[in-house]
Order: structure tokens, then C-alpha cells, then sequence
């Protein structure tokens, strides 16, 4: 092993910027988060959504892939919600204990699941 | 968000949390629709339509795919029985086989009935039904002659029944004087339908429409007064009775009525082979060129319709010489009653409720009057009245008579529908097919109706709100609603395109639009001026609200 490997993460200023770029925005889709959009996305999960909703969508799909949510279809056809590792050959982990019957419940979760996460509860 | 909600809608400037928003922190604004719904609502149509597309008009069956092109042919010639098409179906790709023309099919099962019809008449009716069976075919006879006369040859001629009638009356004498055998009568009746028919075609060169049917007419009640005052003819009894038949005296009543009534069967089909032979070749489409009222222009084109005229009218006073002939034969006599004016209205009331210019019209016509006014005898003169109502009501509502409906309702639906079309397409900057058609590039239709919906879409989001929300911060971060409009806005073709000219270094502002030509000055749009900057941008912004708007 060499030196470079062993060294800590240093954060270039890219990082930097996108941390605070983050930051920012999170504070922002705080001020516009609603039961409103929420009830919009649990009727619609795809199509033409409402601004707000489309602004907290589109930083949902931004987040890092070790930040990301994605689906597993189940041998009974249910669905669980599961998160990527982020690193190359470390398998996913199960989020939680939920099963949804369908796809459409599925989806709603796991943006329930961002929306936990913006909001740190 | 829903549409209750559409006024209460507040839109969050996202550079608030970055402390760069400048004026415009948050503004009341509306929700924005689905762009779709305006492209789904100018693609669907606005009259109910039929969820099985185009009705089946064709009879369509299975075809082993190596017998498509077979067919049944009359021998020894190569015309079809039948005009089938042979294909292959689209979808399921199996072969089949399509009737084009379903007329031969109807016309075979409808002579079939009346051919089989004797065996199945109620035995109380029997001897009514069969009398006015035989009737029927001599009349429906003499009417498809009667409309190759007025329906092909144009040529209208009342005198009809006056050469049937006066063969039947010189055969009768004939054969009642010297014993002219039955089947010499009809042979007869041609000569003298020929003479007949010789005498009134000249004039008929010479006169047209009302004039010539005056003549017949004349023509028509000077043989009946001829006839019924001569007593060779027999002015006293009424007719003359007793020429040779070959319906023999001595067969039971029923024979000599199946007789009869296959005799004048035969008659008809003759009449119709006649009728085929004439209307369906070339004297038939001869004349077909050549309309009333349109003569001059075939004439010009080197079509020699007086001629075909004339021969389709002999040829036809010869058929109705020999049905005057045969109906001595089979009557043993004839009445006056041929030569009357009621027997020439009957004969119109037939030819006008069935369609004149078509053979089956002539048929349906002569089998709905011979019914009224032969079987139906207990009803009294009440029948007179309903084959007048029948005339009438024939006249009035159809263009060609009963067989001209289906014609008549397929024009009057052709009609409907290019209402429902012309109904259902909107211009509004949007190219209609028939331009669309001339046009090379594509993608300039395509973006036509891009910018027609965009519009159409855009006015919706037009609202107080969003014009306040352009007043008070005219640039930087807008709502939704703003944004797309602005966008819009923006990526509008150069020509006419919106630009502020500053006068002084410190305004005021003019609106000018440029020409979009190069080399070409922007043009000056009005002489209002705007104090700073930001009211200019206002301007333009309304002064393009109010293009899309009347757009």
C-alpha cells in the first residue's frame, strides 16, 4: 500500500461547492416542503408535477449514488426499499422493514425516505 | 396541486436562501398545467365517434390462398360471375375473397323467390296471388322497357302502353279473323311495335321533355278513341276476346295459372336480359355521356346520342310490340283499358316510387302497385290513395325513388362528414391537410402546430399574477407560469422580434422591433417612452402578452 492510499479523503473545492450548493438548496426545499406536494406525489409518481414538487424531485435524483434509493422486487412480487452502497462490489442494504404491494406505493417511499433525509427526522 | 388552489399558489424565489434575490422573494403566482393536456385536447376529436372504426361493407370469407384467383366465369366468355377482389388481410395475413359488386347476388335470390313463390302462397290467396303473379310480370315487363325509355334514353315518352296495346289489339284481330296461331303473335306485335315506334321516334328528335310527353299523351288517348269506336276492334264489347293462347282450355285451373304465371316470369327475365343488354353496353354509357341538359358538351366531345336514343327507342317499342303480342296470347284478348289514362299514372306512380333509370326500381315499383291495387282488392278505393301517398311521399323526401335511398343517405353522410371534419379542424396558424400537402419541408408543419398548441398552451397561463410578478422584478429568477411565457418570448423568430432603443445615455426607452433582414433597420413600434430600464422591459413584455394573446 502506498501512501496516497492510506491518506484520508481530502475535499477538493468541487466538494466544497457542492456541499454548500447542497446545503442551500436543502434549506430552500425546506421552505416549500408541504403535505401538499407530498399528497400530489402519492397520486402521481410520474408526469407533470408542480414546481415545488419537481424542484425536491430533481434534487432527490442529483444526490450521490451512496445517498440513492433504489427498489427490489421481491420473489412474491412485493417491494422493499433498498439503498446502493456507493462502492464498487459492496451489495445494497435493506431501508427499513416495509414491504409495498405495488410499484407506485414503492415509489412514494422511497421519496418519503429522501424526505427524511432532508429534513433529518 | 389542485386547480381550487390555483389562486393561493405563493412561489418561492430559490435565491432567497442564497440572499441574492432581489425584490422578488416570493410571489403570488399560479399553478402551472400539464403542457399535454392542451396537445391531447387538440388531437382528440370533438364529435363521438365510433369506437369499431369504418363498418364492414363488404362481405369478406375465407379463401384457401392457392384458389384467390379463381373464378367463376360466364362461358365461353372471361367475364366474372361475380366481381370478387382476391386479397390478402392485412393483419392476419390470411386469404380472402371480398365481393365488390353484391348486386348479381341479390337480383339471383330475388328471382328465385318469385320463381319459387307459387309453392309457397296461402291456399285461400291462390287463385288471387297467381292472377296477380302473372300480371305483375307483364307489367314489370313493359316498365323496364318503360324506364330504358325515360331513365336511359331521356326521352320522355307517355305512349308506352299505347304500342303495347296496339299490338295486343291488331294480334287479337289477327288471329280472331285469320286464325293466327298464339305463338306467331308476338312476332307480330315486334312488327308492328316497330312501325309504332318508328312513327313517334321522328318527333322526338324535334321535341324535348314536356312537348313530347304532350304528344304521346295525345298519341296515347287517340288510339284508345280510335280503338273503342271502330267495331272491328270491339267497340261493343269492350275489347276483343278470343285470339289463340297457348294456356289450354281443357288443363285444371291450377295448371293453366302456373302457366300463366311462368310465362310472364319468362317475360320479365326477357325484359331484363333486354334491359342488361341495352343499359349495361354501349348505347347504355353512350347515353350515360350524354344527361339531360349536358347534350351539348357530348355532342361536342363526338358522342352521337340522338342516335343512340333513337335506337334504344325502337328497339324498345319492338320489346313492348312483343309483350303486346304475348299478352294476346296468354289473355286471349285485350281490354281498353290498356289505352286509359289511369293505366298510363299507374304505370308513372310504378316508375317513380321504385326509381326511374334502374331496372329493379321498376320491379320493386310494379310489385308494391300490383300488390295494392290486385291483392289487396277488400280495401276498395282507399288503395288509390295509398300508392298516391306512396308517389308522393317518393317524390318528395328521394331524390330517385325507393332504390335511390341507400345512394341519397351515402351522399347525405358524405355531407355530414365534411361538416363534422370541417367542424373538428381549427386553423389558428396550424396547417390544414390540404396545404400541408404542398408543403416540402415537414418539419415546418410540425413546427407549426408546435407553436399553435405552445400558444394555446401559454394563454391559459396568462393571468394578473404573473403580469404583476414581471412589473415588480422584470428580470432574474420568475415563477413557473413566467418563466415558460418569458421562454416563449425569447426564442421568437427574429423578424418582428421586440428590442428597447436607448435615446440618451441615461434613457428614455423606445420600443422598436427588428425587420430581420440584413442591412434592414429595426422599424419603430410606437413613440411611447419609458423612463428606466426596467419599465422598458415591462413594455416589450406587454406589448408581446398582447401579440400572444390575439394571436
Amino acid at each position: 500500500m502506498t501512501k496516497k492510499d492510506t491518506s484520508p479523503p481530502v475535499l477538493n473545492a468541487d466538494d466544497h461547492v457542492r456541499n454548500n450548493f447542497d446545503a442551500m438548496t436543502r434549506k430552500y426545499l425546506l421552505t416549500v416542503l408541504s403535505d401538499e406536494i407530498i399528497e400530489e406525489h402519492r397520486q402521481e409518481q410520474s408526469g407533470h408535477h408542480s414546481e415545488p414538487l419537481t424542484r425536491l424531485l430533481a434534487w432527490c435524483h442529483r444526490r450521490p449514488p451512496g445517498e440513492q434509493y433504489s427498489l427490489r422486487q421481491e420473489a412474491d412480487c412485493s417491494y422493499r426499499i433498498i439503498r446502493m452502497s456507493g462502492r464498487r462490489g459492496r451489495s445494497p442494504t435493506y431501508v427499513g422493514g416495509k414491504v409495498f404491494n405495488t410499484i407506485d406505493d414503492a415509489r412514494h417511499g422511497v421519496l418519503l425516505q429522501h424526505i427524511k433525509d432532508l429534513t433529518g427526522g | 396541486m389542485s386547480g381550487s388552489k390555483q389562486n393561493d399558489y405563493v412561489w418561492f424565489n430559490p435565491l432567497t436562501v442564497w440572499g441574492t434575490a432581489t425584490g422578488n422573494e416570493k410571489a403570488p403566482s399560479i399553478c402551472v398545467p400539464d403542457p399535454q393536456h392542451v396537445w391531447d385536447e387538440s388531437r382528440g376529436y370533438k364529435v363521438p365517434t365510433s369506437k369499431v372504426g369504418r363498418f364492414k361493407h363488404y362481405i369478406i370469407w375465407p379463401n384457401h390462398g392457392g384458389r384467390t384467383w379463381n373464378r367463376l366465369r360466364w362461358w365461353p366468355t372471361r367475364r366474372n360471375l361475380l366481381h370478387i377482389k382476391g386479397q390478402y388481410n392485412r393483419r392476419t395475413l390470411a386469404a380472402e375473397k371480398k365481393i365488390m359488386d353484391r348486386r348479381p347476388v341479390y337480383w339471383a335470390l330475388c328471382l328465385l323467390i318469385i320463381a319459387l313463390g307459387p309453392f309457397f302462397f296461402p291456399a285461400s290467396m291462390m287463385n288471387t296471388l297467381m292472377t296477380a303473379g302473372a300480371i305483375f310480370g307483364i307489367f314489370a315487363a313493359i316498365n323496364v322497357c318503360w324506364t330504358l325509355v325515360i331513365g336511359t334514353a331521356s326521352i320522355f315518352s307517355l305512349a308506352t302502353y299505347a304500342v303495347v296495346g296496339t299490338a295486343g289489339f291488331i294480334t287479337s284481330w289477327l288471329s280472331i279473323q285469320y286464325g293466327v296461331p298464339w305463338y306467331l303473335l308476338p312476332i307480330i306485335g315486334s312488327g308492328v311495335g316497330l312501325l309504332f315506334g318508328a312513327a313517334i321516334a321522328i318527333p322526338a328528335l324535334r321535341l324535348d321533355g314536356f312537348y313530347y310527353a304532350l304528344l304521346t299523351l295525345g298519341l296515347n288517348e287517340l288510339c284508345r278513341v280510335f280503338f273503342t269506336t271502330s267495331q272491328e276492334f270491339g267497340a261493343s264489347s269492350g275489347g276483343l276476346y278470343g285470339a289463340s293462347t297457348f294456356v289450354n282450355d281443357n288443363w285444371e285451373p291450377m295448371t293453366q295459372s302456373m302457366v300463366a304465371y311462368y310465362a310472364s316470369f319468362g317475360l320479365l327475365v326477357a325484359a331484363l336480359f333486354l334491359f342488361r343488354l341495352i343499359n349495361g353496353k354501349r348505347l347504355g354509357r353512350i347515353l350515360r355521356m350524354a344527361p339531360e341538359k349536358r347534350e351539348a358538351f357530348a355532342a361536342a366531345c363526338g358522342v352521337d346520342y340522338k342516335r343512340a336514343r333513337v335506337t334504344i327507342f325502337i328497339v324498345t317499342s319492338i320489346a313492348l310490340g312483343f309483350i303486346g303480342g304475348f299478352y294476346s296470347a296468354q289473355y286471349r284478348g285485350i281490354a281498353f283499358s290498356i289505352f286509359g289514362f289511369e293505366t298510363v299514372l299507374l304505370g308513372l306512380a310504378m316508375l317513380a316510387i321504385g326509381g326511374i333509370g334502374k331496372a329493379e326500381g321498376a320491379i320493386l315499383g310494379t310489385l308494391i302497385v300490383v300488390f295494392l291495387d290486385q291483392v289487396l282488392l277488400e280495401l276498395g278505393p282507399i288503395r288509390n290513395i295509398m300508392i298516391g301517398v306512396l308517389m308522393l311521399s317518393a317524390v318528395l323526401f328521394l331524390n330517385n325513388g325507393y332504390f335511390g335511398i341507400k345512394q341519397q343517405f351515402n351522399a347525405w353522410r358524405d355531407k355530414k362528414r365534411g361538416e363534422w371534419r370541417s367542424s373538428r379542424s381549427e386553423k389558428g396558424g396550424e396547417a390544414l391537410p390540404e396545404e400541408a400537402t404542398e408543403i416540402a419541408d415537414k418539419d415546418e408543419l410540425f413546427f407549426r402546430r408546435f407553436d399553435k398548441l405552445q400558444r394555446d398552451y401559454l394563454k391559459g397561463l396568462v393571468t394578473p399574477e404573473i403580469i404583476d410578478e414581471h412589473k415588480t422584478q422584470p428580470l432574474g429568477q420568475h415563477s413557473e407560469a413566467l418563466e415558460r411565457v418569458l421562454l416563449y418570448f425569447r426564442r421568437a423568430r427574429m423578424e418582428d422580434k421586440y428590442a428597447l432603443h436607448r435615446a440618451g445615455p441615461e434613457g428614455p426607452y423606445k420600443i422598436i422591433a427588428f425587420s430581420g433582414q440584413r442591412g434592414v433597420s429595426p422599424r419603430l413600434v410606437d413613440d411611447r417612452e419609458y423612463g428606466t430600464l426596467d419599465e422598458a422591459y415591462h413594455g416589450v413584455f406587454m406589448r408581446r402578452i398582447h401579440d400572444l394573446m390575439e394571436s
